[in-house]
């Protein structure tokens, strides 16, 4: 690519230029490598007898047990229950993300109302408040509504997005004022609009806006931690965190757990990687 | 009336938001502010007691920091490796394969990130086959270089003489050399002298071997940086330095090998030398692929023309990544640069989920974590989130502030 120019080069150039080529396929596939080798490395040791598993010799299993995940399943906590919680919290707080994010970012983009423009620069400017500094109030909060132990303190806190807002009103500007004249000249009033022609056009925004939240939601810990008593409540990372302490020989249980816990995601990221990638840079343009 | 009407409109439609906003965000925010002038049980006010606490006793001291020491390292790594790869990527056929995969750890959890490197920085005593895969590796090839250290040292000799040799006559040639002529003297004499001013000072000291040890693995890992970069630099100008680098990579490569041969086992995650280290990585394997695809999505946008006539000018591709690509895609590094430091501002899981913040590796979140909810002090656990809300302050300003420059340009 660097040499696209057909003369003949002298040697010690070409030389030159394949050094450099080989320099550069080794770093990069020594980072591709050393980025998926821990996956690697788990799944093979999840599959491995548990002596074997805790002498960790070996790379490749002596014998192939997939029991281990149907054993992990089983005995890791209530793991069906922890990724049952999991998936129903991640749900949930995506469609309340979406839902509420979708008729503020509408507004913010095509309504005018007094004070607009300050409260979307207040927004812009809680989307970096570290959650952490919430902490405290909102565990107190949670305390004096009854709501500790229960699916709404792990849902109805996360249901609004600041970066949703964000990411989504952007996305709504960039569509055309015309079709919205053309619509309101056909009767439809902003609700029509929005569903009939705004969101089938924003749906890689949207998709992206779910996505961050589902993986957030999924990948959670602190908060789950803290509001969450008895193991039926757990989501999956609380239940996969207690299960270290609770018997932290069983390495083979332990990785297969963990895999377990990751193939939703990954599956999520393989079907879905071109609007994953797209958000992904976008959140960073946009800060 | 009908305008009054349409804001009422508007209201309902970015309520929902706003309450949830106002609600979990905004307001305990400013509740934390006042919690933090409270004691313990947030019964009495205290004025600044729990600051004067935070600034002037260890534990906080100390994770404040740790939070500098992670901000400084995880930023400087993930976004350097995440352009550097950005750039590489670039150039080969497999580029969204190699993205892709460097991406993928962005997928798992912390948890499940700490349960796996757990396993991988595992320490078992010396003699006992090791389970933790750095220690097994760093053992297995220390063993093998202590079996073959003849051979190793004979060929690193050799290499070294090529080295010097070829990297003389290549000084004779090309002038631009000096620089490097004083590097590779230099650096390998630094290496040596390191190791020996570590025995020097072990000898008279109380200094643990193996932290000395540590320190002087990552001293002689800095130098050998450094020369490796006098060298490409090298490289640029001349055969005879191109062999010369080759045969200084092989003599380097014998005298870590050699080095290796007296590896013991170590703790990385208790070993206070290592063990902060040893975190951030964890952080960088993760959110390396987050800069990379950011990165790369700018490098897109960047006119291959430009590059091509700043070739045909003369520039070698060091130059042309240096002083026309770094500065083309600034913006974007800058952003992606706040966007690490306010994540890794916040790290909690990573440090919670391998040493719970012992061994002096506690960071601010997990700090706050322990003290209101371990410890039950909640008036302290506040002032440390106050304490993180003022470092994320700047950043905000500097977001709205580019927000109104952009809304600004339309």
């Amino acid at each position: 690519m660097t040499f696209t120019r057909g003369r003949a080069l002298p040697s010690a150039d070409r030389l030159r230029r394949d050094l450099g080529h080989l320099l550069l396929h080794l770093v990069l596939i020594a980072g591709a490598v050393s980025a998926l080798f821990p996956f690697v490395w788990m799944v093979l040791n999840s599959l491995k007898g548990y002596t074997e598993a805790a002498a960790g010799l070996d790379i490749l299993p002596k014998r192939w047990l997939f029991s281990n995940y149907v054993t992990a399943w089983n005995q890791v906590g209530l793991f069906p229950r922890y990724f049952a919680n999991s998936i129903f919290i991640g749900v949930a707080t995506v469609l309340g993300v979406l839902v509420t994010s979708t008729l503020a970012a509408y507004a913010f983009a095509r309504m005018k109302f007094p004070g607009r423009d300050a409260l979307f620069l207040i927004m812009v400017a809680t989307m970096i408040v570290p959650f952490e500094v919430t902490l405290v109030p909102n565990f107190i909060l949670m305390r004096d509504l009854n709501w500790i132990d229960t699916y709404q303190a792990l849902i109805i806190p996360w249901s609004g997005s600041a970066f949703s807002v964000f990411l989504l009103r952007q996305f709504f500007r960039s569509i055309p004022q015309d079709l919205y004249d053309a619509a309101v000249l056909d009767g439809a009033s902003h609700l029509r609009f929005l569903i009939d022609i705004v969101v089938p056009l924003s749906k890689p925004a949207l998709i992206t806006s779910a996505l961050f939240t589902f993986l957030g939601s999924w990948n959670s810990l602190m908060w789950p931690l803290l509001v969450t008593n008895s193991p039926q409540m757990r989501p999956i990372q609380v239940g996969i965190a207690s299960f270290i302490t609770d018997a932290g020989t069983q390495v083979q249980l332990l990785l297969a757990a963990v895999t377990i816990s990751v193939v939703p995601i990954v599956l999520v990221y393989l079907l879905l990687q071109r609007w994953f990638i797209e958000g992904i840079a976008t959140v960073g343009l946009r800060g | 009336m009908f305008q009054r009407r349409r804001s009422l409109t508007s209201w309902l439609w970015v309520g929902p938001a706003l309450l949830i906003l106002a609600g979990y965000l905004v307001y305990p925010v400013i509740v934390t502010v006042y919690e933090s002038l409270m004691n313990s049980s947030l019964s009495r006010f205290v004025g600044l007691d729990n600051y004067i606490w935070a600034f002037t006793t260890e534990s906080p001291l100390l994770a404040l920091r740790n939070n500098l020491f992670w901000i400084i390292v995880g930023t400087t790594a993930t976004v350097g490796f995440g352009l550097v790869f950005a750039v590489l990527a670039d150039r080969v056929r497999f580029e969204s394969a190699a993205k892709a995969a460097i991406f993928m750890p962005m997928a798992i959890s912390f948890v499940g990130a700490g349960v796996i490197w757990k396993f991988m920085y595992d320490w078992q005593p010396p003699g006992i086959p090791q389970i933790g895969l750095l220690n097994a590796m760093l053992s297995t090839i220390g063993g093998w270089a202590a079996a073959n250290h003849v051979v190793l040292l004979w060929i690193g000799a050799i290499a070294g003489v090529v080295a010097l040799v070829t990297f003389l006559i290549a000084l004779v040639r090309v002038r631009t050399f000096l620089l490097s002529a004083l590097a590779i003297i230099i650096f390998p004499l630094a290496i040596l002298g390191v190791g020996w001013l570590a025995s020097a000072v072990q000898a008279v000291s109380e200094i643990t071997p193996s932290d000395l040890a540590l320190l002087v693995v990552v001293i002689q890992l800095v130098l050998a940086l450094a020369a490796v970069v006098s060298f490409i630099y090298a490289m640029m100008h001349d055969t005879w330095g191109q062999i010369s680098i080759v045969g200084a990579v092989i003599a380097a490569l014998c005298l870590g090998l050699l080095y290796l041969a007296s590896f013991q086992p170590v703790t990385w995650l208790q070993n206070e030398t290592t063990n902060n280290w040893a975190l951030v990585a964890v952080y960088v394997w993760i959110w390396t692929g987050f800069c990379l695809v950011v990165l790369s999505a700018a490098l897109k946008g960047v006119d291959a023309e430009i590059l091509e006539a700043s070739r045909v000018d003369g520039a070698n591709e060091f130059q042309v990544f240096a002083q026309v690509l770094v500065p083309m895609i600034s913006t974007t590094i800058l952003v992606v640069a706040t966007t690490m430091i306010i994540n890794i501002l916040k790290v909690f899981d990573v440090v919670y989920v391998m040493t719970s913040g012992n061994f002096n590796t506690d960071v601010i979140a997990n700090a706050l974590y322990f003290q209101a909810f371990h410890f039950e002090d909640f008036g302290r656990g506040a002032a440390l989130a106050v304490i993180l809300l003022a470092a994320v302050v700047p950043v905000m300003l500097f977001n709205i502030r580019r927000f109104r420059e952009e809304e600004g340009m339309r």
